[in-house]
């Protein structure tokens, strides 16, 4: 009973929440349009815009050359009926390239205007020609607005507009050399490589299971029925550590997927004015390879070591809600298969990882809309947004419930606290954003008018939104990495961490800093001077307690017994590459610097530096720490060097010189440039492939590791917290017994 | 090796070199920006290769007394005063950097202190820049390119050949922008200057520029907001031309 009101009371609930959504297919101030007005054109606009008047723009060329002269004629019919020797008809049209000219006593250009309209004898026709020079490029697209009118001569009078009826229509002529608007019947790159891929994978699994039909003389549903009963476990499982196995190699799918894409967008800048990619598939690429690396790469290889180590480090079974964390893993392969469906219908989602509005609420009549594929990349990234949030509060309800006999808050592994910040600042900040895509996406496919500016939506709502979640996501994706550093250079130095405390405090404040400095993402934008002015002066705070951090790791290094193993020399090395990403960060923090500096390659090699050089290397450092913990072998030593040393300096090589492009002024999200960047251009992208190509050695080392690596025992590396009392690879429950934490000082 | 030399030498935005006459030169924000950069990197580095130097385990060493034990909470390590101190010291640097780029910043910003010669109003659309009919000022009327308050376009400016993506200015003027987008988000961008402005339906923002401060000759508009398909080729021709 009390279900079914519930349920009733939803119902109301939504259906009143749909009544309410600002739906509407025109402008608030009545049809005319504002556009129309601006360009002179102010006659016979009280009518409703109207389908029966059909506009007709005939001559067109089918490409155009440079600076030749077209003549087109106009021709509008329907509407009202013609009186002869009456007024019949006006137009007006507009060029975006190229210039118009009137031929005849029929049509004029405005004094001081570029359109061309009819003049008062030219409104007893309904058909005008004229001519039209085409512009000095050939690789622009020209569009012709026109608006025609078709009137019926009751001229005069308060009335005269009545019974008229007037349309709209754009007309498109390409020039010749304007790859992106051909006929598009091949298929684009992106699409070339996923059909790629699936043939490779299809023709490995055909291989795969011929030769295990072969070789172990078995039926093809018994190879079937083997696999599937490798594969059921990990469907159905709500351990924290399958989970967080899935969650790791998800994540570091995606990455070895987004970095293809980076690579992509590295082979079109190779050299300028390149025609690998068309722009819009250009701009589909970036957008996909900021979206997967950050909400499917990242995140993912954080959540999935905060799932495994969690439970572990603070001595608990399992997390509070293991069914609910199952759920949260499942949300995102889907939301990240339904993003990439985009691809398939037409071109993925192109409006950045920023998904910037108007542009992304694709407000009508727009010359450039977006790609189909971008309402794809809205509903995915909203079940993103959900899974983030269910995991957060499952990892708040565990740390704080959860902790074993001793572990005190101040007791937990700085690892643990790390994750506890992050999951903070995950609950205040992924639901603004998800909230802000349903908004994004109610406007897209439902015709509401949250972002539309020309029904007065605020032009820069959407930047504030998504930035007040977008750098708090920074913070997420960079404390976990803080965590693991702290741990790995505590072990290998084999002494404790030089300030526990003060890392503590310096992890909690920049969480909360992180909430007031978002508006450094908009130097440039028409915002408040003073907010603007604020958020300068909060983000330079920031570097004090990431400052603090850095000292105390070095400080825990002096003094200590440093023992050089993969998982510390890659330590070491995000050490540096962060430190050069956060001192870049500095540089941002200035507005007047940042004026320059914004929206360009600077900005690109800042957060490469953060984000790769400081989360990507400090869980791959991850990997090499706990793979012994998680599988029971030790990673080869060798290898793990080799990668280190390839990956360090082909990531510098790639991305140290984008400071310096970015400085001469070369924009982000450029699929083209000026010819005085192609050197550092080519550098970087030959750098950016050896640092692709150097992720293979740890692929291998990996899978050759898992077979043939040697025996690790609980505790491999020394380390103090609870995930190495256990047993490697932990037990189903974790631990045989839920350990209590002791403390040194009361230890002799 | 010119690939060093172009990671060595490269050309900064001119607005940096000094802007406006506040704070250029080594104690301006950009090279105190530099300056303090390096010695944070060498300070890090340096720290970091003295501990691997001097702090190397070697097989056979004893452990340390607060060595980590599995399964209990280390020994508390740490030194108050020392981390109050790395804790001032960054603070008092970030501070000073703020200050230092607070008259770069009150330059840039302040429009309106700026007596205008010249207000062109700027439309953006997808992609196009279009640049209206410059409108002369009470300041600007002294210059020959103003006649009784209306602009008379010089003689010898002949590179434009339409309002559309290419703009001629007389070299000496304090010109105005007015920049209004017709569809999405812009940004007016100067790469050679350093000057970077959104431009935003439904907002009318601007940008200025003191055309005496750069040397005549060509530039570039690059839209530097990304703004859809031909991004990328939204750029504009400006030529600052000396008036004889």
């Amino acid at each position: 009973m009390n279900k079914k009101i519930l349920s009733l009371g939803f119902l109301v609930a939504i259906l009143l929440a749909v009544t309410a959504f600002p739906t509407g297919n025109s402008l608030p101030t009545g049809i005319e349009d504002p556009n129309m007005v601006a360009n002179g054109c102010t006659c016979h606009t009280t009518g409703p815009m109207s389908s029966d008047v059909v506009i007709n723009l005939t001559t067109l060329p089918e490409n155009y050359n440079v600076s030749q002269v077209y003549t087109f004629t106009l021709r509008i019919s329907g509407g009202t009926e013609p009186t002869e020797d009456a007024n019949q008809g006006g137009f007006f049209i507009s060029a975006n390239y190229g210039t118009l000219e009137s031929t005849d006593n029929t049509t004029q250009i405005p004094e001081g205007k570029t359109h061309l309209t009819h003049n008062e004898f030219g409104n007893n026709f309904r058909e005008w020609s004229f001519n039209w020079t085409a512009p000095e490029s050939d690789s622009k697209v020209a569009v012709f607005t026109v608006y025609g009118n078709s009137v019926n001569g009751n001229a005069g009078g308060t009335d005269g507009a009545s019974g008229d009826y007037w349309n709209k229509a754009e007309f498109k002529v390409a020039g010749v050399n304007a790859k992106n608007v051909a006929e598009k019947e091949e298929m684009s790159v992106p699409q070339k490589m996923v059909y790629a891929f699936t043939v490779l994978f299809l023709t490995l699994c055909t291989v795969v299971v011929g030769n295990r039909m072969v070789v172990n003389d078995q039926s093809f549903e018994d190879v079937m029925k083997d696999y599937w009963d490798a594969v059921y476990p990990w469907l159905t499982t709500t351990d924290h550590k399958y989970i967080g196995t899935l969650y790791i190699c998800t994540g570091f799918g995606f990455f070895f997927i987004g970095g293809i894409l980076g690579l992509l967008i590295r082979l079109q800048l190779f050299e300028s004015d390149n025609d690998f990619l068309t722009y819009e598939e250009y701009n589909s690429t970036f957008t996909m390879h900021g979206t997967t690396m950050i909400f499917m790469a990242a995140m993912p290889i954080i959540f999935g070591f905060a799932n495994y180590l969690i439970p572990l480090q603070i001595g608990a079974r399992d997390l509070a809600f293991p069914r609910l964390n199952a759920l949260s893993y499942w949300l995102l392969p889907t939301g990240g298969i339904v993003i990439y469906m985009g691809y398939f219908t037409g071109g993925a989602g192109d409006v950045g990882w920023t998904g910037y509005t108007p542009y992304a609420s694709n407000d009508a009549g727009l010359t450039g809309p977006t790609s189909p594929g971008t309402d794809f990349w809205v509903a995915g990234q909203i079940m993103l947004g959900a899974s983030s949030t269910l995991t957060a509060i499952n990892f708040l309800t565990t740390m704080l419930r959860m902790r074993a006999p001793g572990m005190a808050l101040m007791r937990m592994p700085l690892f643990s606290w790390s994750i506890f910040v992050t999951v903070f600042l995950l609950l205040l900040s992924i639901p603004v954003f998800t909230v802000a895509l349903i908004l994004l996406m109610a406007d897209r496919t439902f015709g509401t008018l949250y972002f539309d500016v020309n029904a007065g939506g605020d032009p820069i709502l959407w930047q504030h939104l998504f930035w007040y979640f977008g750098h708090p996501e920074v913070y997420i994706v960079i404390l976990p990495a803080f965590g693991v550093l702290s741990e790995i250079i505590s072990t290998f130095s084999r002494r404790p961490i030089f300030g526990y405390t003060s890392m503590v405090y310096a992890m909690a404040t920049i969480g909360i800093i992180s909430f007031i400095v978002y508006g450094h993402h908009m130097f440039t934008s028409g915002a408040d001077p003073l907010f603007r002015f604020i958020v300068m002066l909060t983000t330079m705070l920031v570097a004090v307690p990431t400052g603090i951090k850095i000292f105390n790791w070095l400080a825990t290094m002096t003094g200590g017994s440093i023992v050089l193993k993969t998982p510390m020399v890659f330590a070491l090395g995000t050490i540096i590459t962060f430190t050069i990403g956060g001192i870049t960060g500095i540089i941002l923090a200035a507005i007047p610097v940042d004026i320059a500096l914004h929206d360009g390659y600077f900005v690109v090699a800042h957060f490469h530096y953060v984000l790769v050089g400081g989360t990507v290397f400090s869980f791959i450092a991850g990997v090499y720490y706990w793979f012994p913990k998680m599988t029971g072998k030790i990673m080869n030593e060798k290898l793990g060097l080799l990668h280190f040393a390839t990956t360090f300096i082909s990531f510098n090589a790639a991305f140290y010189p984008m400071h310096n492009v970015g400085i001469e002024g070369m924009p982000r999200r450029y699929a083209t440039y000026d010819s005085e960047f192609t050197e550092l251009n080519e550098f970087i992208s030959i750098a950016a492939f050896l640092f692709g190509f150097a992720q293979l050695i740890f692929i291998y080392n990996v899978i050759y590791s898992y077979k043939n690596g040697k025996d690790a025992g609980n505790n491999p590396w020394d380390g103090w917290s609870f995930e190495w009392a256990t047993s490697s690879p932990p037990p189903h429950n974790s631990f045989i017994e839920i350990p209590t934490l002791k403390v040194a000082e009361e230890e002799k | 090796m010119s690939l060093i030399g172009d990671l060595i030498n490269f050309d900064n935005p001119s607005v940096w070199n000094d802007f406006g006459g506040t704070s250029g030169g080594f104690l301006g924000v950009v090279w105190q920006m530099a300056i303090w950069s390096i010695l944070v990197a060498i300070l890090v580095c340096g720290w970091m290769i003295y501990n691997l130097i001097y702090y190397r385990h070697t097989e056979g060493d004893p452990d340390h007394e607060d060595a980590l034990k599995v399964g209990v909470f280390p020994h508390e390590r740490g030194d108050a005063k020392i981390e109050i101190a790395w804790t001032i010291a960054p603070l008092i640097l970030v501070s000073w950097l703020t200050f230092s780029s607070l008259a770069p910043l009150d330059y840039l910003w302040d429009v309106d202190g700026q007596e205008e010669d010249l207000t062109i109003e700027v439309e953006a659309g997808q992609w196009y820049w279009q640049f209206g009919t410059p409108v002369c000022s009470e300041k600007g009327n002294e210059n020959s390119w103003c006649v009784d308050g209306l602009y008379q376009q010089p003689l010898s400016f002949d590179k434009c050949k339409s309002n559309i993506d290419c703009l001629e200015l007389p070299h000496g003027a304090v010109v105005h922008f007015r920049l209004t987008s017709k569809d999405v988000l812009h940004s007016f961008n100067f790469p050679e200057i350093g000057i970077k402005q959104d431009v935003v339906p439904n907002l009318e923002t601007l940008a200025w520029l003191d055309t005496d401060k750069v040397e005549a000759g060509q530039y570039s508009i690059w839209c530097a907001e990304y703004c859809g398909d031909e991004h990328s080729k939204m750029d504009a021709d400006v030529y600052i031309t000396e008036v004889q």
